[in-house]
């Protein structure tokens, strides 16, 4: 079992194998050896946590990617956005929870978790106009109407060819 | 500065805030409080945010009124549309330059460009446009990679060209504007030219063959212009030009271009000059005809194309076989005649031995 502590300071309990898909703990386990420190994770809240576990206890046991098979794995990646049906359900938070567990995915480097956040923006985004991504995100638009224009000829970066 | 602080709605309308917030920023304790947190690692703007509403809640304390109250009914608030807090929090300019406006944008940059690796180049050009942070994101040089990837996803693109960005390639193969005037659902793309251009400014932004002949130097003779200059051959319409004959409109911006190094080499009679000015034209323009037949057939094979609308010609070859169908009718009177007798006299024998047998 390990102790993970989180920045509000809950402290949360989890088998090996379970935190071990994230790549930060793994490679803090190994440095530090067996111990019964708790592990400090500055960076992510208790209820990002629990989330977070929940998607490493459900993926338990799966191979982890690994580093060097990574570029083939890559091309046939990036071309799909499906999410699994458990990923799915399991991904749909409100926004901002949506963007806290990509940040703490990021930060635990657990690489499918980060994937299935990433598609799931991703998904939101696509199909939709500037206008719609500017809803969807609460982004204000700080365009001129004679940037508009401009930004619509697309050759910024022409000069610097 | 302490980590969290007893907010509720009636302070952000204080502040002159919409008090738009985003469920899981506001946290409900046992004791019915509300919690307004701050994001570890967070910045400045949240600062400053933290300090103007602190500064309102204690002007609320000093008229005296009970904060808890306020707490109690702000709790039945939390419905309110969840959007980013932030996002209607700040609208000033400064907010704006900190970027602490758009949620999307406070993500690192390599989570973004992970994100930004799913999309197709049209979502990535609709992202571009919606502000300027985003654009200045997209538009870097080191977010090239990116636009090269979601180019590369589409089906059977042409690879981008060496003489446009990738940005201008996205542009020129899914936006649907003519690129002089900005009508949109503009189809035709001259991609010798690398313009999409409407019916309209097809006489405005290019020369005919005989102008461009016009215009060239007198002392030189080009035998075919449509070698050197990017042309585009518009498509025959439906009356008028004969569609075997479609001459070739040349773009005028390049062709002033061309000419104005023409007329420079004329100018000083330099021959080598000349020559390998041919030269080098003919190299771009045979470089821009192969990609350019590429990318019409991915246009005609493989791009999306909407449903086709019924168009009139739609319309009149149905006319045209409708017509036919009634002339074959009328030729064939004789036989159908027959046919329908037999095959009356065959229901008619079908129905009484039915009603015979029952």
């Amino acid at each position: 079992m390990v102790l993970l502590v989180t920045s509000d300071n809950e402290q949360f309990n989890a088998d090996k194998d379970v935190v071990e898909r994230s790549v930060l703990i793994k490679n803090m386990l190994e440095d530090v050896g067996e111990s019964d420190q708790p592990i400090p994770l500055p960076n992510v809240s208790s209820s990002v946590l629990k989330k977070v576990l929940e998607y490493c206890e459900h993926h338990r046991g799966e191979p982890l990617p690994s580093a060097d098979a990574d570029q083939s794995q890559d091309e046939t990646r990036k071309r799909t956005t499906d999410i699994s049906e458990w990923d799915q359900k399991f991904i749909t938070v409100d926004q901002e929870m949506l963007f806290e567990i990509i940040l703490a995915a990021n930060y635990l480097d657990i690489k499918s978790l980060l994937d299935v956040g990433c598609k799931t923006v991703a998904n939101m985004i696509k199909g939709k106009t500037p206008e719609e991504i500017r809803k969807l995100f609460n982004i204000v638009n700080d365009f001129t109407p004679e940037e508009e224009a401009q930004i619509k000829k697309e050759n910024e970066w022409a000069e610097d060819r | 500065m302490a980590t969290h602080h007893y907010l509720d709605a009636r302070l952000y309308h204080q502040a002159g805030l919409h008090h738009q917030r985003n469920r899981s920023r506001v946290w409900s304790y046992p004791d019915d409080h509300l919690f307004f947190r701050t994001r570890p690692g967070s910045s400045g703007g949240s600062m400053l945010m933290h300090m103007r509403l602190q500064s309102v809640s204690r002007a609320l304390l000093d008229d005296g009124r009970d904060s808890m109250y306020y707490l109690g009914t702000g709790a039945n608030d939390t419905s309110n549309n969840g959007q980013s807090l932030l996002g209607s929090l700040v609208g000033g300019k400064e907010a704006r330059s900190n970027g602490r406006l758009e949620l999307i944008v406070t993500m690192p940059e390599d989570v973004l460009y992970e994100i930004f690796s799913h999309l197709h180049p049209l979502d990535l050009l609709h992202l571009s446009r919606t502000s300027w942070g985003l654009r200045r994101l997209l538009l870097a040089r080191h977010a090239r990679g990116v636009w090269r990837a979601a180019l590369s996803s589409v089906r059977a693109l042409p690879p981008c060209p060496n003489d446009l960005t990738e940005v201008a390639y996205a542009s020129l193969a899914f936006d649907n504007w003519c690129h002089f005037c900005f009508e949109l659902e503009v189809e035709q793309i001259s991609w010798i030219c690398r313009v999409r251009c409407c019916e309209n400014c097809l006489k405005a932004e290019f020369i005919s063959e005989a102008e461009l002949e016009f215009r060239i130097p007198e002392d030189l003779f080009i035998e075919r212009p449509d070698s050197i200059f990017p042309y585009l051959s518009p498509r025959p319409t439906r009356r008028g030009t004969k569609s075997g004959n479609r001459v070739p409109l040349y773009l005028t911006s390049t062709a002033n271009e061309y000419l104005q190094e023409l007329d420079d080499i004329v100018f000083n009679k330099d021959d080598k000059a000349l020559s390998q000015w041919s030269e080098r034209k003919r190299d771009i323009q045979a470089e821009k005809l192969t990609h350019a037949a590429l990318c019409e057939y991915w246009a005609t094979h493989w791009a999306y194309r909407a449903p086709p609308r019924p168009s009139p010609s739609c319309k009149s070859e149905l006319g045209i076989v409708s017509a036919l169908l009634v002339l074959l009718a009328f030729m064939w009177r004789e036989t159908l005649a027959r046919l329908y007798v037999g095959v009356g006299a065959a229901v008619v024998a079908i129905t009484v031995s039915a009603a015979s047998e029952k």
